[in-house]
C-alpha cells in the first residue's frame, strides 16, 4: 500500500467518524462489490487484535502459572460476596455451600496438575499458536457481528420504505466498525465499559447515516431501522425472562 | 464456459465479494451444473485439506486425554462430595459409567487419525449436499413465487454462493475461530437468487432464500418428534 492510498484511507475513516456524507457515498457507489467494505472490517479487526496481541507478548514468553491457593481464595471471595447479597440463608443451604467450597479446595491441586500436562508440541509453540489464533480470530468476530446486525438493519430499512440495494448499504455500513477500533484499548482496567458504550453508540450513529444515505430514508426512519433489531432482541429477552420467572413461580407453587 | 483453475479461483474471489456480475457469469455458463459441481468440489477439497492440517496441528496442541481423564478422576476421589457418594454402591457404579461415557464422547471428537480422514471425505460431501438441497428448494420456491430463472442457472449461481465457505481454510490454524461464514453464505445466496430470478421482488427473493432453511428446521422437528415417538414405543415395549 502506498503512502498516498494509506492517507486516503485515513481521511476516509476520519470523514466517516465525523459523519460527512462523502465516505458513505464513495463506498456505496459502483462497481458493486464488498471488497472495500471487507477490507475496512478486516483491518479494524486486525488492528484491535494486534494491540491485544502486543499486550499478550509477555504471556507468550513465559507460561502462565496456575496457583491453586490463589484460585481458592478468589472462589472464597466471590462466595462471601454472594452471601452479602442474600446467598445461602437456611442451615441446609449453608451446609451445601460449605461442602461445595471444600470440594473446590480439594480439587484445586488437580487443576494445577492439569495445567502442567504436556502436549506433543512444546509449550511455547502451543502458546504461540494460541496467541496467533486470538489475533487472527478478531477480524472474523468483527465480520460476523457487522454482517449479522447489518442484515437485520437492511431488512427493517426496506420494510420502512427504504430503496437502497444490499451491496451499497453493506459497503457504507462497514464504516460503522471504525469506532470499534477503541476496543483495542479495552484491556485497560475500568475502561472496558466506557469503550463498549462509546464505540457501540458511535457505530450505531454511523449505521444511521449509512441507512439515510443508501436508502434515502428520513433521519427518524433511519434511526428506527437501526434501533428496531436491538429493540426486538430486548423485547425477546424480556419475554423469555418473564416466561422463565413465571415457570419458576409455577414450579414453586406446584 | 469450462473454466480453468485460475479462472475458477478468480470467480470464487468475485463471488466472495458478492459481485453481481460473477453470479451472472456462473448462471450463464455453458453448463452451470457441471461448472457448479467443479466449483463446490474444489472449495470442499481445499477446506478439507486445510481441515486435515488443522486437525493434525490440533492433535499436537492437545494433551494426552487418558492422562487428563486419570488426573480428574483422582481429583474427584479426593472431593468430599464424592466421599458422600461412596456410601452408595449403585451411585458409584452409575458415576463411573457416566464418567467413562463422557470421556468416550470427548475422545470421539478430539483430533485423531480417524476424524482427520472422515473430515477429508465428509466436508466436500457435506458442501455438495448443502448446495443441491439449497438450490433445488430455493429454485422451487422462487418458481412458485413467479421467478423466471432456470434450474441450471440457479444451480450455477448458488454453487458460487458457497464461496464464503472457503474462509474455512483459516481452520488450518485450529486456534482461529472462523466466524461470519454462515451469514456471508446467506447473503451470497440472496444475491444469487436475485440475479437468476431477476423479476422477483426483494421480499420474494428473500422468501425463496430462507425457504430451504425453514424446510430443514421443519424436517428436523418432524424427525425429532418421530424419533421420540419411536423411542417411547421402544422403551414402553420393554417396560411392559
Amino acid at each position: 500500500m502506498t503512502t498516498a492510498s494509506l492517507s486516503s484511507w485515513i481521511s476516509l475513516a476520519k470523514d466517516a467518524l465525523t459523519l460527512k456524507p462523502e465516505p458513505f457515498q464513495r463506498l456505496a457507489s459502483p462497481p458493486a462489490s464488498l471488497r472495500s467494505a471487507i477490507a475496512i472490517v478486516v483491518v479494524v479487526g486486525l488492528l484491535i487484535g494486534g494491540v491485544h496481541a502486543l499486550v499478550g507478548i509477555p504471556g507468550l514468553v513465559s507460561a502462565p502459572q496456575f496457583n491453586a491457593d490463589e484460585f481458592v481464595g478468589q472462589i472464597e471471595e466471590s462466595l462471601s460476596m454472594s452471601q452479602m447479597f442474600g446467598g445461602a440463608q437456611t442451615p441446609e443451604e449453608q451446609e451445601a455451600m460449605a461442602l461445595i467450597l471444600e470440594s473446590i479446595r480439594r480439587f484445586a491441586p488437580t487443576i494445577e496438575k492439569l495445567s502442567q500436562v504436556q502436549t506433543p508440541l512444546p509449550g511455547f509453540f502451543v502458546r504461540l499458536l494460541q496467541w496467533l489464533g486470538d489475533w487472527l480470530s478478531r477480524p472474523f468476530a468483527r465480520l460476523a457481528s457487522w454482517l449479522f446486525i447489518s442484515v437485520w438493519i437492511m431488512l427493517f430499512a426496506r420494510l420502512l420504505g427504504g430503496q437502497g440495494n444490499l451491496l451499497p448499504y453493506l459497503s457504507a455500513s462497514a464504516l460503522s466498525t471504525i469506532p470499534h477500533l477503541l476496543h483495542a484499548f479495552d484491556f485497560i482496567p475500568c475502561l472496558g465499559a466506557i469503550i463498549w458504550l462509546v464505540a457501540g453508540v458511535w457505530g450505531l450513529v454511523i449505521q444511521v447515516k449509512a441507512v439515510e444515505i443508501t436508502h434515502g430514508l428520513s433521519q427518524g426512519k433511519s434511526i428506527l431501522a437501526v434501533a428496531l433489531p436491538y429493540l426486538l432482541v430486548f423485547l425477546l429477552a424480556g419475554v423469555l425472562f418473564l416466561l422463565s420467572i413465571l415457570l419458576i413461580a409455577f414450579g414453586a407453587n406446584a | 464456459m469450462n473454466l480453468n483453475l485460475q479462472e475458477t479461483l478468480r470467480l470464487i474471489g468475485r463471488g466472495l465479494f458478492l459481485e453481481p456480475d460473477a453470479y451472472d457469469e456462473a448462471a450463464e455458463s455453458d453448463n452451470p451444473f457441471v461448472d457448479g459441481l467443479f466449483l463446490v468440489i474444489l472449495i470442499g477439497v481445499v477446506i478439507a485439506i486445510a481441515g486435515v492440517i488443522g486437525q493434525a496441528i490440533g492433535w499436537a496442541m492437545t494433551p494426552d486425554l487418558s492422562e487428563i481423564k486419570q488426573i480428574i478422576y483422582d481429583g474427584l476421589l479426593q472431593s468430599p462430595m464424592f466421599g458422600m457418594l461412596q456410601e452408595n454402591a449403585d451411585a458409584i457404579a452409575q458415576f463411573k459409567e457416566s464418567y467413562e461415557q463422557g470421556w468416550r464422547i470427548a475422545e470421539f471428537f478430539s483430533p485423531n487419525i480417524t476424524n482427520i480422514f472422515i473430515g477429508l471425505f465428509l466436508r466436500p460431501l457435506g458442501l455438495l449436499i448443502a448446495w443441491l438441497w439449497f438450490a433445488l428448494i430455493a429454485h422451487g420456491a422462487a418458481k412458485a413465487l413467479g421467478g423466471n430463472g432456470s434450474l441450471q442457472e440457479t444451480l450455477g449461481a448458488t454453487a458460487l454462493a458457497l464461496s464464503p465457505a472457503l474462509l474455512h481454510v483459516f481452520g488450518v490454524l485450529p486456534t482461529i475461530t472462523v466466524a461470519a461464514v454462515g451469514v456471508w453464505i446467506l447473503l451470497a445466496r440472496y444475491v444469487a437468487v436475485r440475479r437468476v430470478h431477476e423479476n422477483l421482488t426483494w421480499g420474494r427473493s428473500l422468501a425463496a432464500v430462507v425457504s430451504p432453511m425453514i424446510l430443514s428446521w421443519l424436517l428436523l422437528i418432524v424427525l425429532g418428534v418421530f424419533a421420540a415417538f419411536l423411542m417411547s414405543l421402544f422403551i414402553g415395549g420393554f417396560a411392559s
